[in-house]
């Protein structure tokens, strides 16, 4: 049962939990949503989430843009628990597959962020502890830095090199194949 | 220094909007660099040591090859075999996964073998990144991705017993796996050899076969291991590793064996892996063992050309499940598939018939597909390698992989 309207039915039931960003915003959603942060996850079994979560190392904007992966994730995760027992019903398959492409469609659209963005929400995913999040994220800039040369990753980043040019000769001589 | 890659740990203040890009975009911590980088394919990984001290130290960082490991796609390494005399000598291993247009290749050396290149025999095995490569004569240990080789000490156990056996084929089995308590990467042989007993008066003297098991530690010695196989493996097939064990098929030719021969890596003990408990008896010979995402896989062909293939998560004291059961339908291949890998990214199981044959399984959909890898694009690429192309291709070896940094020649200073 991997319909967007399963999980959202599922998610309405269920008990909401206010976050409150570092300028102060708050953000009222289910648990499902906030449970996919484990570092949230772990406050609600502890029990300290009553008048709030405060995020004081996470700004409204960025906390709106993980708010938004996460909703449209903890819908995904609901399916996948409904649709497990059933996956060789091929109709289920059918709407899993669709359901998965549309997932995929989501992320690359959420990804369409400028550079200071995606490290502010790569800081993000790993305070809170969202592994999805993370991956993806830094997944994006893994694909981006791929074919650079240890020069344009200087200038990309604004890093000095503080390597004698002894020690850098020494790397290139080691590995020589790996900068051609 | 590793400041200015991140300015202040803490975030800056966003200026002007025309600021951003030159000042926020260096705001990334020294820890968030690891995770960018484990996700990053070995050459980069490599090249990026230049970069700058920081960054170097990361990656040199003991524990980044592991954490680096967690994050590489899981692939094939195919090496197709061949009987034209300038390419039979070597070895080119290329790598692929179904989906990739064309198979890189990753390795290519002379590493001639003993005899020529058998279907019946496991050249490969592959642990972490590492792949060991058995020619009969000698064992290297190879990292294809960082581009290391290394060809492992002889010992007693490698040389075939001068006398004659009492069965064809090959004397040892090889394994590599890990210890999962030292973290350290072994070898293992089972061997058969020749004891001589010298008679009272010294003149005449008879012999009897024996077996035993050596463990290599990488970087040290071939030490042989104080107690002896309760039965033989079968000579030429490498161990299947899962969790920090090494299962090897028994040799059933001279009595029947109670299931698989198990080397445990940590304590280096021996001992027996119950076979499932499926009908009739299995049959080793034939019998597909694999590891599959952690849990270890042995596959059969039932009654009705249906291939069974049973599942278990401890390799120690099995409860085997019997997970799929597929029917394979074309009558006119009597083949036997043998799963290969598990990849991670859709859950397809790659499985191996003999000679050019390899399907995909899906277990989802149960799709069940034909992959014909004699028609796979090998692509020599830019490797440096002065190798022949293959024209002619007798048969196929493949072996599950992933890319790794871990050193082939093992490090002192992760000894601590």
């Amino acid at each position: 049962m991997a319909s967007a309207g399963s999980g959202d039915e599922k998610a309405a039931a269920a008990a909401m939990i206010t976050l409150i960003s570092s300028d102060n915003e708050k953000f009222e959603v289910t648990e499902a949503t906030a449970t996919l942060s484990q570092t949230i996850r772990h406050m609600i079994e502890d029990g300290c989430t009553d008048g709030g979560v405060p995020l004081p190392n996470v700004t409204s904007k960025i906390l709106a843009r993980v708010i938004e992966y996460c909703k449209k994730h903890a819908t995904a995760a609901a399916g996948e628990e409904g649709s497990s027992s059933s996956f060789s019903d091929a109709a289920f398959l059918e709407v899993d597959r669709a359901f998965l492409e549309e997932l995929e469609e989501f992320d690359d659209a959420f990804l369409e962020v400028d550079r200071a963005t995606l490290f502010d929400l790569i800081l993000a995913a790993n305070y809170l502890d969202i592994k999805g999040l993370l991956n993806l994220t830094c997944q994006k800039v893994a694909d981006s830095v791929k074919g650079k040369t240890p020069e344009q990753i200087r200038e990309m980043y604004n890093i000095v090199n503080d390597l004698t040019p002894e020690e850098e000769a020494e790397i290139r001589r080691e590995t020589q194949w790996a900068f051609e | 220094m590793g400041d200015l890659l991140c300015g202040s740990s803490k975030r800056l203040r966003r200026r002007s909007r025309w600021a951003d890009e030159a000042t926020l975009s260096a705001c990334l911590p020294q820890e968030m660099v690891a995770e960018i980088l484990a996700r990053l394919p070995v050459k980069p990984v490599l090249r990026f040591r230049s970069v700058c001290k920081a960054w170097r130290s990361t990656i040199d960082d003991p524990s980044f090859a592991g954490a680096h490991l967690q994050h590489q796609p899981s692939s094939l390494l195919i090496f197709p075999c061949s009987e034209d005399d300038d390419s039979s000598r070597s070895i080119s291993l290329y790598r692929w996964a179904p989906g990739m247009p064309a198979a890189s290749l990753v390795h290519a050396a002379d590493m001639p073998p003993e005899h020529y290149w058998d279907p019946d025999h496991h050249v490969l095995a592959h642990c972490d990144g590492l792949v060991l490569v058995h020619t009969g004569a000698k064992v290297h240990l190879l990292n294809p991705a960082a581009r290391q080789v290394a060809t492992l000490p002889w010992s007693p156990g490698s040389e075939r017993p001068q006398a004659d056996l009492p069965f064809r084929g090959g004397h040892q089995a090889l394994g590599l796996g890990r210890d999962p308590r030292s973290g350290t990467y072994k070898v293992a042989r089972f061997f058969y050899r020749l004891l001589y007993y010298h008679h009272d008066d010294a003149s005449r003297y008879s012999y009897g076969l024996t077996t035993g098991m050596e463990v290599l530690t990488l970087g040290g010695c071939w030490r042989e291991i104080a107690a002896q196989p309760p039965f033989p493996a079968i000579p030429d097939r490498t161990a299947t590793y899962v969790k920090g064990s090494l299962l090897w098929p028994p040799d059933e030719r001279r009595g029947e064996a109670p299931g698989f021969l198990r080397l445990s890596l940590e304590d280096e003990a021996l001992g027996v892996t119950p076979p499932p408990p499926c009908e009739p008896r299995l049959d080793y010979a034939t019998t597909g063992l694999a590891e599959l995402r952690g849990e270890l896989c042995v596959a059969r062909m039932a009654a009705g050309r249906v291939l069974e293939m049973w599942m278990t998560d401890d390799a120690v004291r099995p409860r085997w499940e019997r997970r799929y059961a597929i029917q394979v339908v074309d009558p006119l291949r009597p083949g036997r598939p043998r799963p290969v890998a598990l990849l991670d990214h859709d859950a397809t199981i790659v499985m191996h018939d003999i000679g050019w044959m390899a399907y995909a399984y899906h277990p989802q959909t149960r799709g069940f597909q034909e992959i014909r890898l004699e028609t796979i694009d090998y692509n020599r690429g830019d490797h440096p390698s002065g190798a022949p192309a293959i024209r002619c291709f007798s048969h196929f070896v493949l072996i599950p992989y992933r890319e790794s940094l871990l050193p082939v020649v093992h490090k002192p200073s992760s000894l601590i």
